[in-house]
């Protein structure tokens, strides 16, 4: 009796409106809010008629989760959902590359157990989160790979939750660099997170062709400076170009950004993983990390002024055509 | 072409659909495999609209509320035939390919 009243009465964005529905409606934008809300409850009122109330939330959650994407500029004209599809297993691929320097590194000190053993207990947590970290985003990459992006988005959920808590472990206890820290362990994973949460369900597939040709190269990519430096003996360089390769990728997405295709702009937008893994905390070492964090706020703020430009120009062609 | 956008092309094919009756048409043509919820739907009929690819045929209002009859506009009918066409001809070849094959002997088969 409860469950039909749930699901018969949200006919419009009124008060008989359910607290979950209203609430996922507050994630769309305000001029959104008031172009979709209403065809919004209607659809979500015959969907969730008769049905219990995990299946209202998980309606819900799909609404909030739309509404979210038009937040960060998603879902709009232009490409940007077409970039993010294709990146997201990209970025995946690059922190399966890049950590495979973690792999060797703890492989290399249990067959050498007293250089383990001088591990501080936060350094040993770190490294063994780390390879897991790395363990779990080939187990993701496998997912997409095949197209179930629902488990790669289950999986990597528990996987960046499981690093945030190793890292709130270890961090007071850390006697090296916290930057590093954060960076080696979190940002890269909490960004690539980030991007498999924004890609729109409905083009979430199986990576095919020549995205999967993308997904090979951007992880042999992020091996080759490890490779180099088997054989360059310049160590402060060496580190130096291993942090900022990444942003030539990315200068050459936004040198490309209005006739470059999809694929181009993908590859810019996974590399920023690979600039957080090192590059971040590197400039946070040479710097100070609250003017990394700074420098962040407004490149994201530069970001969305410049995505929030483009839509409203994409909308005035449209009306003018 | 993601199979979503192929279902929802497909859905759309014979006859202009609402969004809930498209929910339910992509459920029952991929056999309860492929279920769209209500912010995935909507996001995806945005996009093909966008694309030309989908156009909203009318709004009507039924029992007090407000919707949109979607069709499928015909950019979007040329991209479901082609989408079909390729389909067809991975499928008869796969067909061939298994026509070929050697059949187990029935030796092998008890094996």
């Amino acid at each position: 009796m409860e469950q039909e009243r749930e699901g018969s009465h949200v006919g419009s964005h009124d008060g008989s409106t359910p607290a979950a529905l209203r609430l996922a409606l507050r994630t769309l934008p305000r001029s959104a809010r008031a172009a979709q809300a209403s065809e919004l409850a209607a659809i979500f009122a015959e969907a969730t008629a008769g049905r219990g109330r995990a299946a209202v939330l998980r309606e819900a959650a799909d609404v909030a989760g739309h509404g979210l994407r038009l937040r960060v500029g998603l879902g709009g004209r232009g490409r940007a959902d077409g970039i993010v599809a294709k990146a997201a297993p990209l970025a995946v691929s690059l922190c399966v590359g890049q950590g495979v320097l973690y792999v060797v590194a703890l492989v290399v000190m249990l067959m050498n157990q007293p250089q383990f053993d001088q591990l501080s207990p936060s350094d040993k947590v770190m490294l063994v989160g780390t390879v897991a970290a790395t363990a779990v985003w080939l187990v993701v990459l496998t997912l997409l790979l095949v197209g179930r992006w629902g488990a790669a988005r289950v999986l990597a959920s528990a996987g960046v939750l499981g690093q945030a808590g190793a890292l709130a472990w270890a961090l007071p206890e850390a006697t090296g660099s916290r930057s590093f820290m954060v960076g080696d362990s979190l940002l890269p994973s909490l960004f690539v997170w980030v991007l498999l949460l924004a890609v729109p369900r409905d083009m979430a597939g199986p990576v095919l062709g020549r995205d999967r040709g993308a997904a090979a190269g951007i992880a042999l990519l992020s091996l080759l400076p490890y490779g180099l430096m088997l054989v360059i003996h310049y160590p402060n360089e060496m580190a130096l170009a291993v942090g900022f390769m990444w942003v030539l990728p990315m200068l050459l997405a936004l040198a490309l950004a209005r006739r470059g295709g999809t694929g181009v702009a993908a590859f810019g937008l996974a590399s920023v993983a690979g600039l957080l893994r090192f590059g971040v905390p590197t400039l946070a070492s040479l710097t100070s990390p609250s003017a990394v964090a700074a420098g962040g706020v407004v490149l994201v703020a530069l970001a969305a002024a410049w995505r929030s430009r483009s839509l409203r120009a994409a909308e005035r062609r449209a009306v003018g055509s | 072409m993601q199979e979503p956008t192929l279902l929802l092309l497909t859905a759309l094919a014979d006859e202009p659909r609402h969004g809930y009756a498209l929910m339910q048409e992509v459920a029952e043509i991929s056999n309860g495999r492929v279920r769209l919820r209500t912010g995935t739907l909507y996001g995806a009929l945005e996009r093909l609209q966008r694309e030309g690819m989908v156009r909203v045929e009318r709004e009507e209002v039924v029992d007090g509320r407000a919707r949109k009859v979607y069709a499928l506009a015909d950019p979007g009918a040329v991209a479901l035939a082609e989408e079909t066409a390729r389909l067809r001809a991975v499928a008869e070849e796969a067909e061939r390919r298994l026509a070929r094959r050697p059949r187990p002997s029935a030796r092998g088969a008890l094996a």
